[in-house]
């Protein structure tokens, strides 16, 4: 080693003191994201973890492949067995994990049956087939993380041109229990507000103007007459309906069992049989196909692809994943500059929609079914995956819908015909594991995507390209501290 | 240098290990022993430690540097790319270890490329997830991204699959690619290589035979045992090819690409630099075929305003990189039950005729990679079976030769029409494609070259053309003997490694 060293260099080396015993040159001091190794007993539960999982998936695969289709038999987990208790929550993770892996096939209902070869561009809003499964596209970063550029949904298109499309770059899936339970808060709380104006408004006879805020964030105004009609025209960021809708790029998704529902029918061709029920009462031909049975809409023989109780499990698992963390650097000088870059953070207006810190008033998540009156009780804090966080949920957003300007809208209209260029605040927990960012993965660093915003962000897009380089370097680093914890796992 | 990058960063990870500082960026000038650019940032190793704890923690400590090495290039932007800037003539004169060019190179397959060090081109859109024609997407952010199923250096997911050679805007126009995993790229280059010696050994006895004869000689093409077809040399030297099989008239060996059209991984790399990431290597701008770098001429023919965009250097150690990764694995499975059927799996593998272009394993006359140089200095050879990134090929503990378990014969067939894209490509026509080694297949779902296949037996069955026999003799069995067949797949998979991400 010594003697490939230049001459200047191998002279600092031997100057410093530095040389290892032997002549070798001297290990690197480690920059331990937590400021020391992990202590042998964290170590100990990494390790058992790992090997907990690799042992499972080992035999799983060898099963899987003497017995075919084997490892499809988690799929029939009926809402009534989740009901009855048949699983505790720990088997409920379980099944959720291997079920985000898990590779459909024609036998469990994947596709239409005509399937020959990928259709990465969506056939309107019936979908692709784009990929087997979920971790197919949220994986980058680490298990459940988000989705390379190549792994972008090609949505609403024409079924093979690119440029009919709307492009979704794939979001990592770790906190989304927080961000489920903290809109569900957030609705809750604007509806009692407007039911109170509503109350007010008819008691006293007189119009109520009212202020619609929740955790501190403000969602516009609304103008409450005493015969119970209501002026939106000043609302802001949601839906006259005031349910958050935290899930999507354009936030229109609230809860993560139809989230789920909506991504096997789009990427899998897999029909729940929740929405088979809905097809009886009604046929959803643009959405699910022509039938003719309701109970396979998609008529590929199969029916039941996807029980209720498998949204319940896998909605359970997403609500139990791990929550990411603020890991600052080790050097202590870089710690000075991530220090500032964080001030900065706040100064240049970042946090006046990236909110740091959402308080999340209850612990518990009920998972409630769409058919039975039962549910899953989570808790959101000691239930599932560590490390799990506080009640101070810092998930950097505000869960509202903003215009971001015409350079990062949308080509065509979507189908709930939201502005083009209008989309949800991207909570940034977790952020420097999860490039590229923006809703089509275009910008390839945090800088990039910073400049890219426009609209109601513009001047706080232009308040940072006017910081001195260091400032900026500064931001980008604290911004890189958001990441998640260091885990191991066998690779697979 | 900014005052503000804090001195001891600079210390702690860059003097002290015979890294760089910016005055140590220079370029070495070709003295002999400078390293010049690059710079280890102890992210990549080739070191797989057998026990697991030993392994979480050398996966806990590279994640830590790459976490901060994440920080300092924030702080110091261009520190990570520079670090994979290492320089040819330092390469060549011996300057860096294999080790540490495997790691360097691995910095490089991990880096996001972005516009400021080239990404893209000006002809080209910011993202073109359908390729146009030979100039690429570019469609994606680095190698790593389409690299990662089953491990690191693996494959891609079916949404990886790349869309070559189309008009950048409809699938239906491009030919469709799922990403290959990396383990054990340097051997099959180095089996192709002798096997394509061998084929030149066959011409070159004929062309003796022709010339002395006077009479046009013919004898079979045979390397390694895996019959190419016959080959006919007049007296005048030129060749007949009209019983050539499986393998282009230039008689290459040609292992990598779903079609067996790229002969090295430098070529491979190269291209996919190119195609992927709008990386152009000095190598390829100097070649200037603009069908492939772009109009615009001159030093930057892609337009980008970047210039030297991979040098030759990085060519090297991403070359190296590849080659040097690691050996597939076959390991015995869960139970002794199974490893019963997979005992009985290896025979049926036999008899249905699987192994006729699945050949179980071809023997390797000698493991060094030879990288030779292309600008008349020495030649990089990386013995895999002592410096390859672990495990390692061993020898037989019996004969002490080495053998190659890849499951093909590196030979072209024709897999019918259902398999078959709707035009030929670079002249290997539609319905062929090379015999994919199976080795570590069980950690590269989904299967086949477009990523049809979702499990071992959809991929099986798929099978036509000249595998329609023996795919109709597995259809025939019995379920209990085909879960024979596909757990002896499943045993052929990679080394369990820890990974923090």
């Amino acid at each position: 080693m010594l003697r490939r060293l230049p001459a200047r260099l191998a002279a600092v080396v031997l100057l410093a003191g530095a040389l290892a015993p032997g002549g070798e040159a001297p290990s690197p001091v480690t920059p331990w994201p937590h400021g020391a190794a992990p202590s042998a007993a964290e170590l100990d539960r990494l390790l058992d973890d790992a090997k907990t999982i690799e042992e499972r998936e080992r035999f799983e695969e060898f099963l899987a492949a003497s017995e075919i289709n084997e490892d499809s038999d988690h799929l029939p987990i009926t809402q009534e067995d989740v009901d009855a208790d048949v699983y505790d929550k720990k088997i409920l993770f379980q099944f959720g994990d291997e079920f985000f892996s898990h590779q459909f096939t024609h036998a469990n209902g994947y596709g239409d049956g005509s399937f020959k070869t990928m259709k990465r561009v969506h056939t309107g809003v019936r979908g692709g087939l784009d990929t087997f499964s979920c971790a197919g596209c949220h994986s980058l970063g680490g298990p459940d993380g988000a989705g390379s550029p190549t792994e972008n949904a090609m949505i609403q298109g024409d079924g093979d041109h690119a440029d009919s499309a709307l492009v979704r770059n794939a979001p990592a899936m770790l906190g989304v229990g927080m961000v489920q339970a903290l809109g569900a808060e957030m609705s809750h709380e604007l509806q009692f507000e407007r039911q109170t104006a509503l109350d007010q408004a008819k008691s006293t006879g007189k119009a109520v103007s009212l202020a619609l805020t929740t955790k501190g964030i403000s969602f516009g105004a609304l103008v409450v007459q005493p015969d119970a009609t209501i002026d939106y025209s000043a609302l802001d960021g949601v839906d006259f309906d005031l349910v958050i809708k935290p899930f999507g790029r354009k936030g229109t998704i609230s809860r993560l069992r139809r989230f789920v529902e909506d991504a096997a029918r789009l990427h899998f061709g897999e029909q729940s049989h929740i929405l088979a029920l809905g097809y009886q009462k009604k046929p959803d031909v643009p959405h699910l196909g022509p039938g003719p049975n309701w109970y396979d809409p998609d008529n590929d023989g199969r029916q039941r692809e996807l029980e209720e109780g498998i949204l319940t499990t896998v909605a359970s698992y997403l609500a139990m994943l791990e929550v990411p963390v603020v890991l600052p650097p080790a050097d202590p000088g870089l710690r000075d500059r991530w220090a500032n870059g964080s001030a900065l953070f706040d100064s240049v207006g970042c946090s006046s929609c990236h909110v740091r810190q959402v308080p999340l008033l209850y612990t518990l998540w009920h998972e409630t079914s769409d058919t039975t009156a039962g549910e899953v009780v989570i808790n959101l804090f000691t239930d599932g995956d560590e490390p799990r966080g506080t009640n101070l949920v810092e998930v950097f957003s505000d869960f509202k819908r903003h215009d971001l300007g015409p350079g990062l809208a949308d080509p065509h209209d979507e189908e709930h015909k939201l502005p083009r260029s209008v989309f949800l605040t991207r909570p940034l927990w977790g952020l420097a594991e999860t490039p590229p960012y923006l809703h089509d993965g275009r910008a390839p660093t945090i800088p990039d995507a910073i400049l890219a915003h426009g609209g109601d962000a513009q001047p706080e897009r232009d308040a940072f390209a006017a910081l001195p380089p260091d400032d900026q370097a500064d931001l980008h680093l604290f911004l890189l501290s958001l990441t998640r914890e260091p885990k191991v796992r066998v690779a697979r | 240098m900014k005052t503000r990058i804090p001195a001891l960063a600079l210390l702690g990870l860059g003097l002290a290990f015979g890294g760089c500082t910016d005055e140590s960026i220079a370029p070495a000038n070709g003295s002999v022993g400078a390293r010049g650019g690059g710079q280890i940032l102890h992210t990549i190793s080739t070191h797989l430690p057998v026990d697991q704890r030993e392994d979480a923690t050398a996966a806990l400590t590279r994640d830590a540097f790459r976490r901060e090495g994440r920080f300092l290039d924030a702080v110091d932007p261009g520190r990570l790319f520079r670090a994979t800037r290492v320089d040819e003539p330092a390469i060549e004169s011996g300057a860096w270890s294999n080790d540490e060019l495997y790691q360097i190179g691995g910095q490089l397959f991990n880096f996001t490329f972005t516009p400021r060090v080239g990404y893209g081109g000006k002809d080209l859109p910011a993202y073109g997830r359908f390729q146009t024609g030979r100039r690429g997407g570019p469609d994606a952010p680095r190698c790593e991204t389409c690299h990662s199923r089953g491990g690191p250096q693996g494959s891609g997911d079916a949404a990886d699959n790349a869309y070559l050679q189309g008009d950048g805007n409809s699938q239906a126009s491009a030919l469709e690619r799922n990403p290959i995993a990396l383990a054990g790229a340097g051997l099959l280059e180095i089996v192709a290589a002798e096997m394509t010696a061998e084929l030149a050994g066959v011409r070159s006895t004929l062309a003796d035979q022709a010339k002395s004869s006077g009479k046009p000689a013919r004898g079979e093409l045979v390397a390694k045992g895996v019959s190419f077809g016959h080959l006919t040399v007049k007296p005048d030297g030129s060749l007949d090819p009209a019983e050539i099989q499986g393998i282009d008239a230039d008689l290459v060996v040609k292992p990598f690409g779903w079609k067996g059209n790229v002969a090295t991984i430098r070529d491979m790399v190269e291209d996919e630099l190119l195609l992927h990431h709008g990386m152009e290597s000095d190598f390829l701008v100097a070649e200037a075929n603009p069908a492939r770098v772009g109009p615009f001429g001159g030093a930057d023919p892609d337009g980008d305003t970047v210039t030297s965009e991979i040098t030759e250097g990085q060519v090297t150690a991403l070359t190296l990189f590849v080659a040097m990764q690691e050996a597939p694995a076959q390991l015995t499975p869960v139970s002794s039950e199974q490893t019963l059927l997979a005992a009985k799996g290896r025979t049926f593998m036999k008899t249905l005729g699987c192994t006729s272009c699945h050949v179980s394993s071809l023997p390797l006359n000698g493991t060094t990679f030879t990288l030779a140089s292309r600008g008349g200095g020495a030649s990089v050879k990386v013995d895999l079976a002592q410096e390859g990134a672990e495990p390692r090929i061993a020898p037989d503990e019996q004969t002490g030769s080495f053998r190659v378990f890849l499951f093909s014969d590196l030979k072209r067939h024709d897999v019918g029409k259902d398999l078959a894209e709707a035009r030929a490509d670079r002249g290997v026509p539609a319905a062929q494609f090379l015999t994919p080694p199976l080795w570590g297949v069980a950690r590269t779902r989904p299967f086949l070259h477009d990523a049809r296949a979702a499990q071992l037996e959809d991929a099986i069955l798929m099978h036509g053309g000249e595998a329609q026999k023996a795919r109709d003799a597995y259809a025939a069995l019995a379920d209990i003997d085909r879960g024979a067949v596909r757990v002896l797949l499943t045993t052929l998979t990679r080394t369990p490694r820890m990974v923090t991400q």
